[in-house]
């Protein structure tokens, strides 16, 4: 049976797809437990039909939406459709499946009218601990192991109840139960949203309806990205970079990408880049497939391009097996700085075909800060996490926004002082945009992100900073904006050293340490810098008068 | 308030002034519609009091809303402003929270903030986050400040401090030395207006607050100048959160009433609510470029505490109004094949096709003249729509997608009722709640057209058009109370919350409302308190709200079990889960104190209607349902009589607004004037 559905009722069904993704992300972020969720938006939610197409999302962070269908493949893989009914639940979290680090887990749960399976849910959530070996997130893992608690798809719940053993080994697993649980419920009530509000429009329009829809939802948007890859020029663009170190060596880590257009397709091989590392940067295949999705999106001419079904069959995305792209057990992944690279890496190698669409290098690092201990004056441990932002790249449209999100993550807030202080014994003396962080250029480089911390208490301090080796390159002539660091100062060293990746570093009472991340990269060359411009940077203290 | 002659609501919009009255001596209800005057618009207000009859032997109570300081915002052209920061903390305000909310918007930038980094000044001081003063404030340098503030030429200034929301000392003290200093300059500190956690958002606050308020003051000034040459009159003016305060200290504080304007519609259905006793409603306002809808929940406004207004976020209590562009201008396009409305809007200009000024794309307002839903030629101000115009645009676009002209008339409005039923279930549904259980009230230009079509989708039985449906704010005004909101974050675990502190604490803050609201004119016995706590989880980030009654206080015994029993019934309502063994926080204590005014609604409701000027009467012709013409009867609402039945499909006018009644809907009017339409099943 075939339907060719109206355009009108076309227009309907898509619009509603993405008003149920929009609404189960207020759910999660109004009932989850973890900051990391509710107030960083660490999440992504996609809705599938029940062949696993994406029908719609919210994008929330976009590296995890991109990776989403490879858990749910998975997970029809190993259960069948015909065992996945109405208030099923299903859980993994396998970073070779995934892509993810553990922390990140996916739950799926099912979309069904009685006993017709519609569709699934898929949302992916940062777990505040799945048990790694210390608290926080490991810079020193050796292997996944010791990356915490590793599950292929699980169910979780059967017909709407708990599989109470199953839940009982998640909690033992984690320092946090209630936590767990209460993310985990937070995820639930978003999927049963979900779910009844997809129930309600299979019928009022009909399962064969709304597919035929889709279907031509999908080929529309697929028109379109084919559209744009024709716009560039056929060719084979290449462009490479380093990330720091793998944390057990110093040795920087090749990426290496070559982006292929032909036609209207476009494929993306990482052959050239570094077999997998003995250190956690490495990551597997379905991250990078969401990477190379993301950084498409980005090209795409359209502040919100429609992302479906349809938006990535143009696309191909190659990386050998064994290497930091697609990594092989038991390699570590909890870190992969790597991902952010690529998708930099791809728009740089196409910035010479597209020069009015590419930004210069994007803020390519998380720069997350992990603060532990136990508070003496209440005896309670505590743990902080953060990411910092750092200066977007400039471009044709003009100067890069400063102190903003890695182009990995979207709606991810920066963590309040006000917030950190109350639920840290720790004092944040300063944060200021840096002094001339931005790369120059006739547009120049957002700035980066100074933040000076002061322990108040006996604590730990985990770093995970990058893309100094590699800092936030400059294009056409632009220069490259500040590379990333950070600098302790304590009683042995009150003049301070530099480190960028370390793990538990104790700090005493009084010990201080100065975050800066990376400035955007500059666009153009300087001296085409507009004076008007130029004298606004320094009356508001942007540049000094010397640079 | 005094015992008035005269109640009058005037509510000032960007092209007309709405004004509606009570006058005490005669009892009747009247509404007068004058053309607004941009760009002082004070002038338009007079305007519509003599419009009205109301003059220097007048005694009125003027009550009253305004767009003028939202405009200024909006529109960029707000005062030239400073602000200082605590040392070492001048960028909070241009890093903002570091989120791309358009992930794949490679371009995606943030407006220009308010205030340039070179106009952010910075002071040494600092608060703990337990409230601890680390460092106090330095007399000297604060005056040296003062010297480069008044050299710098600012018209205003907003403090806003680390931890302020804990420990304002610091900031009062600054605000107290620069106000000594700068007698001309508006000083805004932030903890004046907010006493909510996190420093961008508090920040921000602060600085549309200062940003904002010289243009309001400006404009109350002037307005209540010449009011006095007017009338023995009493201003007051609606605020973000649904009640009014006196005009006179309003301009120091412009925030609190930022959008005094647009809450208008909702402060009038909580009016209608509690007058016709429908407790739950949804209230929709449909204007040429935007859709607006609220909730009004047991009786009372739904009000947020945070929200985001021309890309700043806002921490005051504001009545929750969700605003998604889909308007009587709205154009259809095509995007690669596939069918789509707005939100771009065709505007005034050139506006829909049928206004004739030379728009090609189709418009939502195209559509519904194409299906014969308005007269051809009907009046729209001084224009005249035409149905040609409007079909051939529609034919031309429909061509592309292989549908007749009026398939595509048809599709273009159910896309946009699509749009907007979507809108009311993004409101509903993310507070638990089922829309279906609920009253579609319709008001404004255009919402009276579409409330039918959006109801159907949402399965909404009952729609009420209220009396005055184009005046509806002006109306509601009328029965508003004065409010004054006080809220502070805390951050205290539920079990160690000393219930005898806090009530200390809420006595007196409740005698300062209460010598306010007294001043304002308010009788001691019509002063009411309510307190509630924003409660959470111990260790989520957004509480819900839960009144606390001031009994509980003193009821050691009962007071932690009822606390959490009221917090885990709204829980569980919104989120379909409680997580039993959890301890909780009282994150904010918030208290409301409201002072009744004069006017009883009862009043308002039994007065007489002054009549309407005769429209074209009643007639017979061709509306497009559903795919098939249908003899329509057209009809004034003034001829209704209340009580007898009308049959869909019809159409009922009225000089503000139009109301279509569908064919599988029916509509009459209430004992209290409201036009009701329910739903009577499947189409005959």
């Amino acid at each position: 049976m075939s339907i060719t559905p109206d355009p009108i009722t076309s227009e309907v069904v898509r619009n509603a797809y993405n008003a149920i993704a929009d609404d189960m992300s207020a759910m999660i972020a109004r009932s989850a437990y973890s900051p990391i969720i509710y107030e960083a938006h660490d999440y992504g939610i996609a809705l599938f039909d029940r062949h696993a197409r994406l029908l719609g999302q919210y994008a929330g962070l976009p590296l995890f939406t991109g990776g989403l269908d490879a858990g749910l493949r998975a997970t029809i893989e190993r259960y069948g459709l015909d065992d996945m009914r109405a208030g099923d639940v299903f859980t993994v979290n396998d970073t070779y499946i995934t892509g993810g680090h553990l922390n990140d887990v996916d739950v799926i749960g099912v979309i069904s009218d009685g006993d017709e399976l519609l569709g699934f849910i898929a949302i992916r959530a940062h777990w505040a601990d799945i048990g790694t070996a210390e608290p926080g997130f490991p810079v020193n893992s050796r292997n996944i192991f010791q990356e915490g608690v590793r599950w292929g798809p699980t169910r979780i719940m059967r017909g709407g109840e708990w599989i109470r053993d199953v839940i009982d080994l998640l909690c033992l697993n984690s320092r946090v139960p209630k936590t767990l649980m209460g993310d985990l419920k937070a995820q639930i009530a978003a999927i049963r949203l979900g779910n009844d509000r997809m129930t309600w429009l299979k019928r009022r329009f009909g399962q064969d309806v709304l597919d035929a829809c889709s279907t031509q939802i999908f080929d529309a948007t697929d028109g379109k990205f084919r559209a744009f890859l024709r716009s560039i020029p056929d060719g084979v663009y290449t462009a490479e970079g380093v990330s720091d170190d793998d944390g057990v060596t110093d040795d920087p880590v090749l990426s290496r990408v070559t982006v292929t257009i032909a036609g209207d397709r476009m494929t993306v091989d990482t052959a050239g880049s570094s077999p997998q590392r003995a250190g956690n940067l490495n990551t597997g295949y379905a991250n990078t497939v969401s990477a190379v999705r993301l950084a498409l999106a980005l090209l795409f001419p359209a502040r919100e391009p429609d992302i479906n079904d349809g938006s990535f069959r143009a696309i191909e995305v190659l990386a050998e097996p064994g290497s930091i792209y697609a990594a092989e057990a038991p390699a570590p992944c909890m870190r992969p700085h790597p991902v952010m690279l690529l998708i930099d890496l791809i728009i740089k190698a196409l910035s010479d075909v597209l020069p009015d669409h590419v930004a210069a290098g994007l803020p390519g690092d998380s720069w997350n800060i992990f603060l532990m201990g136990v508070d003496p004056a209440t005896g309670k441990r505590f743990t902080s996490g953060e990411a910092l932002d750092g200066g977007w790249g400039a471009s044709a449209q003009g100067d890069g926004p400063s102190a903003i999100i890695h182009s990995a993550a979207g709606d991810f807030r920066n963590m309040p002082v006000e917030t950190l202080e109350h639920r840290t014994p720790v004092r944040i003396n300063r944060i200021e945009l840096g002094r001339d962080s931005g790369g120059a250029g006739r547009f120049r480089g957002g700035q980066n992100v100074v933040k000076e911390y002061e322990a108040l208490v006996d604590m730990t301090v985990t770093l995970h900073f990058d893309r100094s080796k590699t800092p936030e390159w400059g294009l056409f002539g632009g220069e490259d904006g500040a590379p990333s660091r950070v600098t302790v100062y304590n009683g042995q060293h009150p003049e301070g050293f530099i480190v960028r990746k370390v793990e538990q570093l104790p700090l005493r009472p009084g010990d201080r340490f100065v975050a800066e991340t990376g400035g955007g990269g500059g666009y153009g060359p300087p001296s085409e810098r507009a004076a008007e411009a130029l004298a606004a940077d320094i009356a508001d203290g942007v540049v000094s008068q010397a640079a | 308030m005094r015992s008035s002659s005269a109640f009058v609501g005037i509510d000032v919009g960007g092209t007309f002034t709405d004004l509606a009255m009570f006058d005490a001596a005669t009892r009747q209800f009247s509404t007068v519609k004058v053309p607004s005057s941009p760009p002082l618009f004070w002038p338009s207000v007079i305007d519509a009091l003599d419009k009205a009859g109301i003059d220097s032997q007048r005694d009125a109570t003027i009550l009253h809303g305004t767009t003028v300081h939202l405009n200024a915002f909006l529109e960029r052209k707000g005062a030239r402003m400073a602000l200082v920061t605590t040392g070492g903390f001048r960028d909070v305000y241009e890093m903002r929270r570091g989120n791309r909310p358009q992930p794949y918007d490679m371009h995606f930038r943030y407006p220009t903030p308010l205030v340039a980094r070179r106009d952010i000044f910075e002071l040494a001081e600092r608060v703990g986050a337990d409230g601890t003063i680390l460092t106090a404030i330095d007399p000297d340098e604060v005056r040296a400040l003062a010297q480069r503030l008044r050299a710098g030429d600012y018209q205003a200034v907003a403090i806003c401090f680390l931890h302020s929301y804990r420990n304002p000392a610091n900031e009062a003290a600054v605000a107290e030395l620069l106000r000594a200093e700068l007698p001309g300059m508006l000083v805004a500190p932030s903890h004046e207006v907010c006493r909510e956690w996190r420093e961008y958002e508090r920040t921000s606050t602060a600085v549309i607050n200062a940003y904002a308020s010289p243009v309001l003051k400006r404009y109350l000034t002037d307005l209540l100048g010449a009011l006095e040459q007017k009338a023995e009159s009493r201003l007051f003016l609606l605020q973000s959160n649904g009640g009014l305060m006196r005009a006179e200290g309003a301009g120091d504080r412009g925030i609190l009433s930022l959008l005094s304007g647009p809450v208008g519609g909702n402060v009038a259905g909580r009016a209608l609510s509690q007058v016709a006793g429908m407790p739950n409603l949804i209230c929709i306002d449909m204007g040429g470029t935007s859709f607006e809808a609220s909730l009004v929940i047991d009786g009372e406004s739904v009000v947020r505490n945070e929200r985001e207004v021309g890309g700043f976020p806002i921490l005051t209590p504001m009545v929750d109004i969700h605003t998604i562009g889909a308007g009587g201008g709205s154009i259809a396009w095509n995007d690669a094949g596939a069918l789509r409305v707005g939100p771009q809007s065709a505007g005034a200009r050139p506006g829909p096709a049928s206004y004739g000024h030379g728009g090609a794309q189709p418009t939502v307002t195209d559509a519904n003249i194409a299906l014969g839903r308005l007269e051809d030629g009907c009046a729209f101000g001084d224009l005249r729509l035409d149905a040609g115009l409007a079909r051939a645009a529609i034919a031309g676009f429909a061509e592309d997608f292989g549908l007749s002209g009026e398939a595509m008339a048809q599709g273009i409005l159910d896309v946009i009722n699509e749009q907007m039923a979507n809108a009311i279930r993004t409101i509903t549904v993310r507070r638990g709640i089922d829309p279906r259980s609920f009253v579609l009230v319709a008001y404004g230009g255009a919402g009276p057209m579409h409330a039918a079509d959006i109801a159907r989708l949402l399965g909404i039985g009952t729609i009420v058009v209220p009396r005055a449906a184009g005046a509806f704010s002006a109306w509601g005004m009328l029965q508003s109370d004065l409010v004054h909101d006080r809220a502070e974050t805390i951050l205290v675990p539920a079990a160690e919350l000393d219930w005898a502190a806090l009530d200390a604490r809420y006595a007196a803050l409740e005698a300062e409302l209460a010598a306010t609201l007294v001043e304002e004119g308010v009788a001691q016995d019509r002063i009411q308190f309510t307190r509630s706590f924003d409660v959470r989880y111990l260790g989520q980030e957004q509480g819900i709200g839960v009144r606390v009654d001031a009994g509980s206080f003193a009821d050691a015994a009962g007071r932690d079990a009822r606390l959490r029993t009221d917090f885990e019934r709204a829980y569980a309502d919104i989120f379909g889960h409680i997580n039993d063994d959890e301890a909780l926080e009282v994150a904010t204590v918030r208290l409301r104190a409201s002072g009744r005014t004069g006017l009883d609604a009862q009043t308002l409701i039994m007065a007489e209607s002054a009549p309407e000027a005769d429209g074209k009467g009643e007639r017979t012709l061709t509306v497009r349902f559903d795919g098939a013409d249908r003899d329509t009867r057209f009809l004034p609402r003034a001829a209704m009589v209340p009580g007898e039945r009308v049959a869909g499909p019809c159409v009922v006018e009225e000089q503000t607004c139009t109301t279509i009644v569908p064919p599988d809907f029916s509509a009459t009017i209430d004992p209290i004037g409201n036009l009701v339409l329910t739903f009577e099943g499947a189409a005959a």
